[in-house]
């Protein structure tokens, strides 16, 4: 177990920018999430802190210790793989027991080793079996098991969640989350899923363009998102961004513009935050139904607000239809505000 | 109907046209001598094997197929331990240059072979590897290189990356990533690669032709080309020499159906 | 750019494979061009002549004949390759159960090694013998003719050569999507449309692959040809590799062979380059 460091790690393919003076530092025992959209390069950080891709520039240290020069096997790190990348020509056993023959493990003591790892992640009675007879769910188990059975200094997870259906992937989570409160080995995971990060990290780094657009703890990300792309990137559905131009006085003086002039802000207002009340209401905005989308115990709808397209939430939307009319109330604290030309969070 | 009639005829047509030229050299190497030497009968009144018995007993028939063996047997390692590292690196370590140097390869494939064999045989000659099955298995590991090298990294693009990054991360050496893993993964088509360079060094034979000038280093093809006859032509033993040097590669063939059509394909449609 | 970008690991991996590449290809190719700039006799010492050699290569009756008989087998070759090919991968497309057995029989040409084959057909276009004379109903010599031979040696090519064109694009044809046929066919599409205007185009790329392919093998052409005919009648089959191996090996001049090869290099390139570009778009 180790902290793992990047410091001012720069990294290109062609065209594309991977990490551009990228700095991150992970605690020891920490679990640690990358998030960002599909195709920005994130996988490609765990292959430079693996040692699979050397870094154009700058540092990257296990425990401390500089590895930038050290090679992929004597890293001590574990991965697991959306693709779960077992070895198909092996055995469950022979995979599992891959890394601890590198190691020069043999004979009973690497059976014990194996048998164990099995038993802990219910995988005895499949021993026997090739990866290509197993179901998605259990690759994965294999796959952890094999990264787990060394105890590495760092797990790094690419995606490991996105070939499994939404059931399995639940319950895969949940082990993974187990896993690591039994062993707290520190872990770099990296997901495109927000919902998954939330779900697993101790700490988010949402990434674009190669540079952290905001590094924080789940709940930081959600309540005080740094610009517009984290807002409309953590929680779903998106944050509603619209210009505070469109508030009535009253209602700007409860979005405590204080002063600012309104062209220069968007203001920010989650759809769980954002209330959908009958006509007529006082202090709410008014806006025209669009789309009806019921989730069970209440409806999103959807809604066309002088001219820019809304989310909203509505307790009951029975007695509403398209076409209607409605009036968006919020409170006060739930508006976020945020610089109209740079993104920026303001205030607070 | 008609059109699965017509592709059965035409199916017929082409096994036929395929066959028949081999077909009627094999009716050949059986025939009495008596009855090759007018037409008809078409087919033979009884099989004799008396040609084959002069192409072991007469001519130095049996070393040919060794050599040519051996020559063979040797350049397809060496094309395949080499090319395979190569194939590998280029697949999947991606280094600078990769498309320029699988474009030099391959033009370097397109060689026509009479415009070096001058100087391999100057060359040849200058380090002493003249009329010796170690230069001819050298020469013919350089040109079956470029194909190696190209169908190689072709098989080793399609072993996941994924494979590759676990190795070295479960504490693989380079060499141990590739021998542990990629290997036993692109047997396929290691088979497939093994298999068009064999046919390609076994039917070699302008090198073989100039590089060597006695039965020491001399190949099937060359005995064949060269096969002796003092007044007329002798059919019957050219056609059980030509049976006995085709059968390796038509068993061959069929046998590994599958892995020489991946062979002959890959690159050209995958690619 | 640094040395960590340029992945020694790998550049030690293809070293073996590049150092052999260089010893015997791409070292003779250098040498063969300095070859060709010297007089180099048997017995004789070297002697620089420049460009004399591709001075008299110019005014050389008998290149340009070998050059022209090489242009015309690899034109008309090729063509035959591709039009049987192509029949042939659709018949196998639509083999079923015999697929196997076809696909074997189809092989049996490919598996043959070249000089055999021209043994094979030496002997059926055998004038008083031959196999082919005898269905005709009267004694041809094909071989004796200089029209004939040269077309003798076509056909022996074709049948050589045709199984690797038509498991080439049967290889194509099984990458056409079904539903794409599938949807050609909803759309009220006959077999001839269909074929014309949706198989054909997707095959293409491929057709044109073994195009190359071939013609860079036929504009080499040596073996096949030498065997079955010697270049004869009258040089009527000499092709260029023929002519170059005759001049370097049979009069031993390295000189002006040199240079003929040379001359063969020069095609050849012509043909790769066209080749090397069309394939980079599938390698990137």
């Amino acid at each position: 177990m180790a902290a793992v460091a990047f410091e001012r790690i720069a990294k290109r393919f062609g065209p594309t920018v991977v990490a551009d003076d990228l700095t991150l530092r992970i605690a020891d025992g920490e679990f640690f999430v990358l998030l960002g959209p599909s195709g920005c390069g994130k996988s490609t950080l765990l292959h430079l802190l693996a040692g699979i891709e050397p870094a154009d520039r700058g540092v990257m240290r296990i425990g401390g210790v500089d590895v930038s020069a050290v090679p992929p096997q004597q890293r001590d790190v574990a991965m697991v793989f959306q693709s779960y990348a077992l070895y198909p020509h092996l055995d469950v056993f022979e995979n599992l027991a891959f890394p601890l023959r590198n190691r020069g493990l043999s004979g009973r003591a690497l059976r014990a080793e194996v048998e164990r790892m099995a038993g802990t992640l219910g995988l005895g009675a499949l021993l026997a079996k090739r990866p290509r007879d197993l179901s998605g769910g259990q690759r994965q188990r294999v796959a952890l098991g094999r990264a787990l059975i060394r105890r590495p200094a760092a797990f790094l997870m690419d995606e490991p969640l996105s070939n499994l259906d939404a059931a399995l992937r639940l319950e895969i989570r949940e082990e993974i989350k187990r896993v690591h409160q039994t062993h707290r080995i520190t872990t770099l995971y990296v997901t495109h899923d927000q919902e998954e990060a939330m779900a697993l990290a101790d700490r988010i780094a949402v990434l674009r363009g190669g540079s952290i657009a905001q590094c924080d703890a789940p709940e930081a990300l959600y309540a005080r998102p740094a610009d517009t792309f984290v807002a409309r990137f953590v929680g779903t559905p998106p944050m509603n961004l619209l210009p505070a131009a469109l508030l009535a006085p009253p209602e700007a003086a409860a979005a405590r513009l204080q002063g600012r002039d309104p062209a220069s802000v968007t203001l920010g207002l989650r759809p769980q935050d954002l209330e959908a009340r009958d006509a007529g209401a006082a202090g709410a905005l008014e806006a025209r139904v669009l789309l009806l989308e019921p989730a069970g115990g209440f409806t999103w709808l959807v809604a066309d607000l002088a001219g820019t397209r809304v989310k909203a939430r509505r307790a009951d939307g029975a007695r509403l239809a398209p076409g209607d009319t409605t009036r968006l109330a919020f409170a006060a604290g739930s508006v976020h505000l945020f610089d109209a030309a740079s993104g920026r969070r303001l205030e607070r | 109907m008609i059109r699965r009639l017509g592709t059965w005829l035409g199916l017929a047509a082409a096994c036929a046209w395929s066959l028949a030229p081999f077909a009627w050299q094999v009716l050949t190497s059986v025939k009495p001598q008596a009855e090759l030497e007018s037409l008809p009968p078409l087919l033979p009144s009884t099989i004799t094997l008396v040609h084959y018995e002069a192409v072991f007993a007469g001519h130095p028939f049996a070393h040919l197929l060794l050599n040519s063996f051996a020559v063979a047997a040797c350049a397809t390692a060496l094309a395949l331990a080499l090319g395979s590292l190569a194939g590998f690196a280029l697949a999947k370590l991606r280094p600078p240059g990769r498309a320029a140097t699988l474009a030099a390869v391959v033009v370097l494939s397109m060689l026509p072979p009479v415009a070096t064999v001058s100087p391999l045989f100057l060359l040849a000659g200058a380090a002493g590897l003249r009329d010796t099955l170690t230069g001819l298995a050298l020469v013919y590991a350089g040109f079956a290189l470029p194909l190696a090298v190209w169908l190689m990294a072709q098989f080793f693009r399609s072993v996941p990356d994924d494979l590759y990054i676990a190795a070295r991360v479960d504490g693989c050496s380079l060499l141990g990533a590739f021998g542990k893993v990629m290997l036993p993964l692109a047997v396929p088509g290691l088979t497939a690669t093994g298999l068009l360079v064999f046919v390609f060094c076994w039917n070699e034979f302008l090198f073989a032709l100039t590089l060597t000038s006695s039965t020491a280093a001399r190949t099937v093809p060359v005995g064949i080309a060269l096969f002796p006859g003092i007044h007329e032509v002798p059919w019957g033993e050219i056609a059980a020499a030509s049976v006995v040097a085709t059968a390796p590669l038509v068993l061959l063939a069929a046998v590994f159906q599958r892995r020489v059509l991946d062979g002959l394909t890959a690159g050209a449609v995958k690619g | 750019m640094s040395a960590r970008r340029l992945r020694p690991d790998a550049w030690a991996l293809m070293a073996p494979a590049l150092l052999v590449l260089a010893a015997v290809t791409a070292l003779p190719t250098g040498y063969v061009v300095w070859l060709s700039l010297n007089e180099r006799a048997l017995f004789r010492a070297e002697d620089f002549v420049g460009l004399g050699h591709y001075l008299r290569l110019a005014g050389d009756a008998r290149f340009w004949n070998a050059l022209g008989n090489t242009l015309y087998f690899a034109a008309v070759s090729v063509a035959l390759e591709l039009a049987l090919g192509l029949a042939i991968a659709l018949l196998l497309a639509r083999a079923g159960r015999a697929r196997a057995f076809a696909y074997g029989a189809v092989l049996v040409p490919w598996a043959v090694p070249t000089v055999v084959s021209a043994r094979i057909w030496e002997w059926i276009y055998n004038p008083e013998l031959g196999v082919l004379g005898y269905l005709a109903g009267t004694p041809v010599n094909w071989l004796g003719d200089p029209v004939l031979a040269l077309h003798a040696a076509i056909a022996m090519d074709v049948w050589k050569s045709t199984p690797f064109v038509a498991l080439l694009l049967l290889a194509g044809l099984q990458g056409v999507p079904r539903d794409l046929l599938r949807a050609a066919a909803v759309d009220g599409a006959g077999a001839w449309t269909t074929f014309r205007r949706i198989t054909l185009p997707m095959l293409a790329p491929v057709i044109l692959v073994a195009a190359v392919f071939r013609t860079i093998d036929a504009l080499r052409v040596f073996d096949a040809v030498y065997v079955l005919t010697g270049g004869g009648p009258a040089n009527a089959t000499e092709t260029l590799s023929i002519y170059a191996y005759r001049v370097l090996f049979q009069m031993l001049d390295f000189g002006y062979g040199s240079a003929l090869a040379v001359a063969m290099l020069a095609i050849a390139g012509i043909a790769a380059l066209a080749y090397a570009r069309l394939l980079r778009g599938g390698m990137e």
